[in-house]
């Protein structure tokens, strides 16, 4: 500790005109709001910002230069030995050159921030709050921000400078490995990286990012000790022992890098801890399965999962949601699923189209000709499949697009009128020629409304059908028909039933004020609206026309939850007696026709809620970590996908 | 009943040490010790490895094999806790330019568990070394006056000098050599020096170790090899250099004029000149020619 601390102020004291070098750059961020020209009003904000910069020029310049010879030409020019030949352990002289730089970047640093500082705080108040310790914890949380963000970079790039000092000073052969074992650390960590970019995994290849920082900073830290303690005063073997502990374990990293991109990539769904999300497809087994992985980090996969082979396709990463939120689509048919992924290789960075076809057990995803600039992929605003899986529409950049997948070939570009272009629209196809556009549109006037049009690609023509001088939930639910829109109004405790062409209201329904009570459209036109209140609780089962054809009654709950549908007379229902979704959850399924209604378990919930009547999602169900298949019709229980494995 | 004498232990001793730097071989199986209270010399031509000897011995450079030990212990692994006791001065000052005699003395006195400031501003007073100077402005001379005043002060066990008086005119070395033989006799502290300063060790080394090429050529005391050594004069002939003489071994043979010399490493007192059928002068040698016979141009000479 003695020697240490002996080495440690030796440093301080030796280079000590830097202090008094920042002292005077201080300075001159209180001179430099007097220069001619400049606004009386602007002299707390230009003192402010040039001592911010000069701050950040300062301890970054210092970092480099300290770095680059506080060991490095000590070794050059033979001066280190001083200290090995004195009492003072490796470490010691190490730890106390280094820390003694690192102080010195910090107190120059603070010397040139500080006359600011103290001169008005006005500009860093309106930043980043009040920054006078003391004063306000908001401003004391920015200069710890500071602190830290510093405290880190200094030492990262003092070390980095010393490696590279050491590296050039000593002018061996040794150089040459250093650039080929760089080259290959680059390599291999971006590849890792881009391969987990690639397949839209971003959480981890973020986590990769990270963990080549922390590694760099952690073994450039070693390598410099170690080069010190085992080398001492040879400046060629610090070389060879700076690069040995440098490289070896950064290649240990960049290959570990790469089996861990393959250990995020070889996904499936038994792979999830929980599931966020369930998607069906009208027919067929495959499901959209979304979730979050186990064991790898905030990893939040989305698969095309088939439930009846547990054949699983890995989609992408759903934690990063990239803008705009587009998700993957499946075909009304069910014969073709297609999705977006992050293409990139050095010159290219798109989202490629790229489709499953369905049909066959073993498919793999094939990459489709239609392709978006990821840097233009903000002006995608959504796509849909056509019902057999052949036509992708896509609105892009005031046009509503239509390509044939398999060629990649537009066949259908129209203009979009001024009133249909807004940053929030729809699209969907009503069949294999004719595509709806709901558009919320935001007036001069600063009023919303939603228009909507259909595009006739025959005809190439695209017309206004309708709109509604209501904002609709786009997002919200859409009848499979595609005929009628439900649209709730909270504040007076009512469900309009918008026709889907004309935005016109068909019919208003009586339901619940509660905003979690949610409504859900049935088959044959019908729809089943929950209403109550402390703990009675009923669904109305209403007929096209707004007639009430049934009421199910429902004692002791605290809410219900309708749908999805095993087939077309039969649908099921959640309750809960609780407050907490959790809280005595209990699934009934209830018989449409004869007004029945039978307990089916406890802790059993819909996982596709939407899903069309009859289709797999629809009889699948999260029971704790499980997911069931239940079909109470052919008495059919199974468990599909245990996430409690480990 | 008396017990027996123990012979005090080595205060240096190096076991087997090789050095290498790639492929070139600095140091080949160096065994060397140095008895306590004893000054031993190594000397060897420029490149013969006695720096990279001090090297190991200073814990500086890490043996290919074999190890040193000083006071007991492995430099190597107790560099920091040895050099308590150890004072040195280096080949080529090395003490950071811009701290001055007096910031020096401040702050090695911090690092040993003794240190006599007085003796060091006495020392330097004497020599005109002025202590508020910048040590890279110091004359090659004070320079090294300050680098033995800082080595002493502690008052070391060992001092390991390693060419300390190279570069300096003769009165400067002169004067460094005095200054270390008044400290030695008043401290009996051992010394490791190396040196191409012959002359000066010839006055206060006990022993002298001869590198070249890396090797170990001699390790004996001096009085030993001055008794050891003799050069053989005799005339020149045909018959080259005579039996008598060649059954000696000579180290080293050459002609000079009409006469050849050569240079014994073992001469037996009861050598009988007069068995060489001419007539042999016989002298002893000095330090200088001793090593000259050994590692200069003229060894293994032919006549």
């Amino acid at each position: 500790m003695r020697g240490f601390v002996a080495v440690l102020q030796r440093e301080v004291i030796e280079r000590r005109m830097l202090l008094l070098v920042a002292g005077l750059a201080g300075l001159i961020s209180l001179l430099v709001p007097y220069l001619p020209g400049t606004s009386p009003q602007a002299v707390e904000d230009i003192r402010g910002a040039t001592a911010l910069v000069l701050s950040f020029v300062v301890s970054v310049v210092l970092s480099v230069i300290l770095g680059g010879s506080v060991i490095s030409q000590d070794l050059a020019e033979r001066r280190l030995s001083f200290y090995f030949s004195r009492p003072v352990s490796g470490p010691a002289i190490w730890a106390g050159k280094m820390t003694g730089a690192v102080l010195l970047v910090f107190c120059s640093t603070a010397l040139v921030f500080l006359p600011a500082l103290l001169a008005g705080s006005r500009f860093y108040s309106s930043l980043f709050g009040n920054v006078v310790p003391g004063r306000d914890p908001a401003g004391s949380v920015f200069l710890i921000q500071l602190a830290v963000g510093l405290g880190l970079l200094v030492p990262f790039l003092l070390l980095a400078a010393h490696a590279v000092s050491v590296m050039l000073r000593a002018r061996s052969v040794w150089l040459l490995f250093d650039l080929i074992a760089l080259g290959t650390v680059a390599a291999l960590v971006q590849i890792a990286e881009g391969k987990l970019r690639f397949q839209g995994a971003l959480t981890p290849a973020f986590h990769i990012v990270e963990a080549v920082l922390v590694t760099t900073f952690l073994v450039l830290l070693a390598a410099s000790l170690v080069q010190v303690v085992r080398s001492r005063t040879d400046l060629r073997k610090s070389h060879r022992w700076l690069s040995v502990t440098l490289w070896s374990p950064l290649l240990v990293f960049g290959l570990a890098s790469q089996g861990y991109a393959h250990w995020v990539l070889d996904i499936s769904p038994e792979d999830l801890d929980e599931i966020s999300f369930v998607q069906s497809a009208p027919v067929g087994d495959w499901v959209l399965l979304g979730g979050k992985a186990k064991h790898r980090g905030e990893l939040r996969p989305m698969f095309l999962w088939n439930t009846s082979s547990g054949r699983s396709v890995f989609l992408r990463d759903t934690y990063h949601v990239l803008e705009p939120q587009i998700w993957p689509e499946i075909s009304a048919n069910g014969r073709r699923a297609a999705w977006l992924a992050l293409l990139q290789n050095r010159s290219i960075s798109q989202f490629e189209l790229r489709t499953l076809d369905l049909t066959q057990p073993n498919a793999v995803p094939v990459a489709t000709p239609i392709a978006f600039p990821s840097i233009e992929i903000g002006r995608l605003k959504d796509i849909a499949l056509s019902p057999d899986g052949s036509r992708l529409a896509s609105l892009e950049r005031a046009r509503l697009l239509v390509y044939e997948i398999s060629t990649g070939r537009p066949l259908v570009s129209l203009a979009l009128p001024p009133q249909a272009i807004s940053r929030n629209q729809r699209i969907q196809f009503l069949a294999p020629d004719l595509i709806r556009l709901y558009v919320l549109y935001l007036d001069s006037k600063g009023i919303t409304t939603t228009n909507i049009y259909e595009a006739n690609l025959k005809a190439r023509k695209l017309t206004q059908t309708g709109g509604s001088r209501r904002a609709l939930w786009l997002q919200g639910t859409v009848e499979e028909d595609h005929e009628r829109i439900p649209i709730r109004n909270l504040n007076r405790g009512l469900l309009n039933i918008l026709d889907g062409k004309t935005g016109e209201v068909l019919t208003t329904l009586p339901a619940s004020r509660l905003p979690w009570a949610m409504s859900a459209p049935l088959t044959r036109g019908r729809f089943a609206v929950p209403s109550g209140r402390k703990g009675s609780w009923d669904l109305n089962i209403f007929a096209q026309d707004g007639s009430e054809l049934r009421r199910f009654h429902f004692d002791g709950v605290h809410n219900l939850q309708a749908g999805p549908q095993p087939d077309p007379d039969h649908l099921f229902v959640v309750s809960w007696t609780g407050q907490e979704p959790e809280d005595g959850q209990r699934l009934w399924l209830l018989d449409l026709e004869s007004g029945s209604s039978k307990l089916l378990g406890e802790d059993l919930v819909p996982a596709a809620r939407s899903s069309s009547p009859g289709s797999p999602g629809s009889k699948l169900f999260r029971q704790g970590d499980q997911l069931v298949r239940l079909d109470p019709l052919r008495g059919e229980k199974r468990v599909v996908l245990d996430l409690g494995r480990d | 009943m008396t017990s027996p004498t123990a012979s005090p232990a080595p205060l240096i001793q190096t076991e087997d040490v090789t050095v290498r730097y790639g492929r070139r071989t600095a140091l080949e199986g160096v065994s060397l010790s140095v008895p306590a209270g004893s000054v031993y010399a190594l000397l060897g031509r420029n490149g013969a490895g006695k720096s990279s000897l001090v090297r190991c011995l200073l814990g500086e450079q890490r043996p290919k094999t074999g190890r040193a030990l000083l006071l007991g212990k492995d430099i190597w692994k107790q560099r920091a806790s040895v050099l308590r006791e150890v004072g040195v001065v280096p080949e080529e000052p090395d003490a950071p330019p811009a701290m001055t005699a007096r910031q020096l003395a401040h702050f090695c006195s911090r690092l040993y568990p003794r240190w006599d400031a007085e003796g060091v501003s006495a020392r330097l007073r004497r020599f005109g070394v002025p202590e508020d100077v910048p040590f890279g402005r110091l004359s090659k001379g004070q320079k090294g006056q300050v680098a033995l005043a800082l080595a002493l002060a502690p008052s070391p066990r060992l001092l390991i000098l390693d060419d300390p008086t190279l570069g300096l005119d003769p009165l400067a070395r002169r004067t460094f050599f005095d200054e270390l033989i008044g400290d030695l006799a008043d401290r009996r502290t051992t010394v490791f020096m190396t040196t191409h300063d012959l002359t000066a060790v010839e006055g206060i080394a006990d022993r002298i170790g001869i590198l070249q090429d890396g090797r170990l050529l001699l390790d004996d005391e001096l009085e030993n090899l001055k008794r050891r050594f003799r050069r053989l004069s005799f005339p020149k002939t045909e018959a080259g250099v005579p039996a008598a003489v060649a059954a000696l071994a000579p180290v080293a043979v050459a002609a000079r004029g009409w006469s050849v010399e050569a240079v014994v490493s073992d001469y037996d007192e009861a050598w009988l000149p007069h068995e060489t059928g001419s007539r042999v002068e016989i002298s002893s040698l000095t330090l200088e020619e001793i090593f000259l016979a050994l590692v200069g141009e003229a060894k293994g000479g032919t006549v």
